[in-house]
């Protein structure tokens, strides 16, 4: 080449260059000027200089209107249909993608309040951050709970000190505020003095990835004691699984060794213990396949002694005159010297009225009418006092039904009352009954309350004492039964009947027979006929009804009245049929006459009266019986109940293996923190307000072929004994047929090389429980 | 000539330098993210911040470009040398930022292309820069990519007055130069020799001018042989052009990219501090 390049006047330069934006380009031009005339051509090499754009500036332009196209991207995806999906980090895991499925204009403000914001309030910084946890509890509160969510492990700080066994140490937060952690926290934003925000371990927009997955390390960074791997450092087990005590009083040696071999039958494990939908634990199957086949007889004879709810005692008419008092009417069979027991069922309602209450403070809780001490006169009128509260609570039963028994046992409960649980303390019981039974027993009782209570209020001296049978019936119709004189004291040639069964019979065939009979008797053309030869038929036809219905709730109007003035306002009422009834109280349906009782033979259930002992009670001889259960989850829930003068007669005979029914032969009762009590009806330990910090899973290790039975795990212990454990009502952790699991029997799968063995393999990080 | 060791670090010594520094940068990043997740705080940001950092400071090359006359910033080609093991160091960073997954969002998606767009761009400029002088060293003249249009038309002004000194006594150079040589000395190369240069072309001519040497007389050999050398010359200067273009090229991309790439990053900072859920 024969020029040199750099006198083309470029300044020379090694390296840098002249920062120009332009460049004057010295071009040669060979010009060309051809005469038309002599063809000659003429040859101009002198050059030309142009002044360019330089390499520089075009390339300042292009990366100009690059970075313009960029915001102008930016721009219109910030604000286009499909800004949620550019701006979106990533897919959603598959829980919150099914939620937010539909909702794709709000789809990112259903978890972030900046999603409502602009985006100079995101550039400054100022955007409400709370806004997001508090749309994360939004939904999750149902199962974390709101009070100490962002807590570790979703607990307080007392809690969790509780938990570590050390409230000294126990860290408020992932590091201490004063280390360079701590700091590092708060400037992150993740952490606020003992909260920790979720968005710490929940890490979305990563696809359909676990969002709770948490590394061995990540544990560790909060827990003091630290360990390497599970086979090595984990500590040993502590009774685990023997947390509590069994909720069902079973001993499996005493099956084993005794009954199952007995009985020549195989103690199979999953006799009773099968798995859930999910095989995540093994239940306990239900009551009639795994114990019925034993265990039912024993229920129904020991449910034939029955639970007493009301009774008359015996009372010294003479001695209770000799201190010139009153008890108004009583019937005849019932006098004689002080005797007969205070059903704790009955002094249990008796509690609930307030006049009573003092009185039955006084009594011990074994009290009955026998310690009554006639030559004591406070003796003498404590007995009167408590036979006015017996008064008052059958008239009060006969006219407002259950309305009184959710007063009465509201007034003993206070806060712990449920209505739905009381519902169920007189179940399948008419209102009727206690109208008909103080018309039998007491029938002019509203009247002696009445005048007893205004004796009071004038304090004028008591009226005497009046004997009456059970069986004096009023000789003019009830409407005119308030302004009757007191109806004749006896009657001798009364016949008294027999047991009556005042609740269907389940069990008997003789009962459905007659109550078919009835409805047949019902639809028969001659309706006044039949009313005249019996209202019993009537009055049980009637008492079907209520029975199919609610038995105790009926209508406003009906309560409180007696059963002859419902009658008179059903269909055969208003057809004229009771302008003849002269004689209602023998319409009640105690008319229903049990066939003789011989055990094992007919079983009597249900309600029944007893007019000869002048009592009410109930005959469980079924298994869960609604009636029972009630009323053990009624006193249970009592605070203090084994102390408190109100229940604790009924709680000891309930806590007794010998109460009628037997329920605690085989249910526990438990103390809770609360001081209150827990019947065990199911078997499976309720479901914890908090969730456990371990978790197992029978599912994958049932599937192994190495652990073939369940005996691989569960090793019994031949020397353990449960006899006479299930007494108390504090359980002993550990009480358990079974040797402990350890460590080890998990170590022989769980180790480094063969499965997981990893922190959150077998422990949950929320425990706390829902507000 | 000074044997005094100087002080002074020299290409060769910094390059260990900083690589070894790089390879420490790199294990530190590493172990304070991992120490950072495990104490529950999120690598993430810390990831982010020293990244978006990283882009800044490789950005600053340009600014230290524009601003020559501040003293005591160091040499352009210190920083050149700190562009590019801070740069190599951000392939690892990204990686940790990441969380070693395919990014999967809109935006990262697009944030990630650009950030991939403008580090190859770059380390394919390494490359080029590394290569190319070498095959540029063995041409002997040097070239200065601005000239060589200039250049290019004073080669065709010299062969056209070659071929018209020749055509008054015979046409057959004339012809020749009219089909086969003009448009090769008037215009530029190919799209297809820029991207991959050889000499065929010119092995092609010379070849075909040397096969006239029998039709031609004396002083049209001579011609002949000046013509060979203009079209060797104007080989030559394509293959300065294809080569130099590569080296100007790219920077267009890679200089071009990068403000994108900031404010991308940056609106993606924004969006990760307004997203993150995190306490006030």
């Amino acid at each position: 080449m024969n020029f040199n390049p750099q006198e083309l006047s470029q300044k020379h330069s090694d390296y840098e260059r002249p920062n120009l934006n332009t460049e004057i380009v010295a071009l040669p031009t060979f010009n060309q000027e051809t005469d038309r005339d002599d063809n000659s051509v003429t040859n101009d090499l002198s050059p030309i200089e142009l002044t360019l754009p330089s390499l520089r500036s075009r390339r300042g332009s292009f990366t100009f209107a690059m970075t313009g196209l960029t915001i102008g991207f930016l721009l219109i995806a910030f604000n286009s249909p499909w800004n949620k999906e550019f701006l979106a980090p990533g897919p959603l895991s598959s829980p919150h993608a099914q939620l937010l499925a539909g909702r794709r204009g709000a789809r990112c403000g259903a978890c972030h309040g900046a999603a409502h914001e602009s985006f100079s309030r995101w550039a400054s910084g100022h955007q409400d951050d709370t806004a997001q946890i508090a749309l994360c509890m939004k939904c999750h509160e149902k199962t974390i709970g709101n009070s100490f969510a962002l807590y570790p492990h979703g607990i307080s700080t007392e809690q969790l000190a509780h938990c570590s066994g050390n409230a000294d140490t126990v860290p408020l937060s992932p590091a201490p505020q004063d280390s360079i952690t701590g700091q590092l926290v708060r400037f992150s934003g993740l952490s606020h003095g003992n909260e920790i925000t979720c968005s710490v371990c929940h890490q979305e927009h990563h696809g359909n990835v676990s969002l709770s997955t948490l590394t061995d390390q990540q544990c560790q960074s909060c827990h003091a004691q630290t360990f390497h791997s599970f086979e090595t450092d984990h500590p040993e087990f502590n009774q685990w699984p023997q947390i509590a005590r069994q909720r069902i009083a079973f001993d499996h040696g005493t099956h084993l060794n005794k009954h199952f071999k007995n009985a020549q039958t195989d103690f199979e494990c999953n006799l009773c213990h099968v798995g859930d939908g999910q095989q995540k634990v093994q239940r306990l199957t239900s009551f009639e396949q795994a114990c019925g086949n034993c265990h039912a007889q024993q229920i129904a004879d020991s449910g034939q002694t029955g639970w007493k709810l009301f009774a008359l005692p015996i009372l010294d008419m003479a001695a209770i005159e000799s201190q010139k008092l009153n008890v108004g009417n009583w019937p005849v069979v019932a006098t004689g010297d002080f005797d007969g027991e205070l059903p704790p069922m009955m002094r249990l309602l008796l509690a609930g009225d307030r006049k009573t209450l003092e009185t039955i403070s006084k009594l011990k809780s074994d009290f009955s009418f026998g310690d009554i001490d006639t030559d004591d006169p406070e003796s003498v009128e404590l007995a009167v006092e408590l036979v006015w509260g017996i008064k008052r609570l059958l008239h009060e039963l006969a006219q407002e039904g259950q309305t009184a028994i959710d007063r009465r046992m509201s007034a003993v409960m206070k806060d712990r009352f449920s209505s739905a649980v009381s519902n169920q303390l007189l179940s399948g019981l008419t209102p009727e009954v206690f109208s008909a039974t103080a018309k039998r027993w007491l029938p002019n009782l509203a009247e002696e309350l009445q005048t007893q209570s205004a004796q009071q209020l004038s304090n004028t001296s008591p009226v005497h004492s009046a004997l009456l049978t059970a069986y004096t019936r009023p000789a003019k119709p009830v409407q005119e039964l308030p302004n009757q004189e007191l109806p004749n004291q006896e009657l001798p040639n009364q016949e008294l009947p027999n047991q009556e069964l005042l609740a269907e019979n389940p069990l008997s065939a003789n009962t459905l027979q007659d109550l078919q009979k009835s409805r047949q008797n019902e639809d028969s053309s001659n309706q006044k006929e039949d009313i005249e030869e019996g209202e019993t038929e009537t009055g049980m036809s009637y008492l079907s009804e209520l029975l199919a219905t609610n038995p105790l709730h009926l209508p406003a109007e009906t309560m409180g009245r007696p059963l002859d003035t419902h009658l008179k306002t059903s269909p055969e009422a208003k057809a004229g049929i009771t302008q003849t009834t002269t004689a209602p109280l023998t319409a009640p349906p105690s008319e229903i006459r049990l066939m003789p009782e011989v055990a094992g033979v007919v079983l009597k259930s249900g309600w029944y009266r007893d007019d000869r002992l002048l009592e009410i009670g109930y005959r469980p001889i079924i298994h869960a019986d609604k009636v029972v259960m009630s009323w053990n989850d009624c006193i249970s829930r009592v605070e203090s109940a084994d102390t408190n003068d109100a229940v604790s007669a009924l709680f000891q005979k309930a806590n007794s293996t010998a109460a009628p029914g037997g329920c605690r032969r085989c249910h526990t009762v438990n103390r809770t923190d609360g001081d209150i009590f827990e019947f065990a009806w199911v078997a499976d330990r309720p479901k914890s307000e908090r969730a456990s910090f371990t978790k197992f899973s029978h599912r994958p290790h049932l599937t192994l072929d190495s652990i073939n039975a369940c005996s691989s795990c569960h090793k019994m212990n031949e020397d353990a004994s449960l006899i006479g454990t299930f007494e108390s009502c504090v359980g002993r952790i550990g009480m358990s047929n079974f040797h402990p699991i350890v460590k080890a029997d998990c170590v022989s799968c769980h180790q480094k090389g063969r499965t997981e063995s990893g922190c959150m393999q077998c422990h949950n990080y929320h425990i706390g429980k829902p507000d | 000539m000074n044997h005094v060791k100087s002080k002074t670090f020299t290409f060769s010594g910094r390059r260990k330098k900083f690589a070894f520094a790089t390879c420490i940068s790199i294990l530190a990043m590493a172990a304070i993210g991992g120490w950072l997740q495990n104490q529950l705080l999120s690598s993430s940001f810390f990831t982010g911040y020293v990244f978006i950092g990283c882009l800044f400071f490789l950005t600053a090359l340009n600014m230290r470009k524009r601003l020559p006359f501040i003293p005591n910033i160091g040499s352009a080609r210190f920083w050149m040398q700190l562009h590019i093991y801070v740069g190599l160091a951000t392939f690892v960073l990204f990686g940790m930022h990441v969380k070693w997954r395919v990014p999967d969002g809109g935006l990262e998606i697009f944030l990630s292309g650009l950030y991939f767009f403008v580090a190859f761009s770059g380390v394919y400029g390494l490359y080029m820069t590394r290569i190319l002088p070498k095959r540029l060293s063995a041409i002997k003249e040097e070239v200065i990519f601005e000239r060589i249009p200039a250049m290019r038309q004073k080669l065709a002004q010299q062969a056209r007055a070659v071929v018209m000194e020749a055509c008054e006594s015979s046409e057959v150079l004339a012809k020749f130069y009219a089909n086969r040589l003009i448009y090769f000395f008037e215009t530029p190369r190919s799209f297809a020799y820029n991207l991959s240069p050889s000499g065929g072309r010119k092995r092609q001519l010379v070849g075909e001018l040397e096969a006239l040497d029998r039709f031609l007389g004396e002083d049209q050999r001579h011609a002949s042989r000046r013509l060979a050398v203009l079209v060797r010359q104007k080989d030559d200067l394509d293959f300065h052009r294809a080569i130099q273009g590569r080296l100007k090229i790219w920077l267009f991309a890679h200089i071009g990219v990068t403000y994108s790439l900031l404010i991308v990053a940056v609106v993606h900072g924004v969006l990760a501090h307004a997203f993150s859920g995190a306490m006030p």
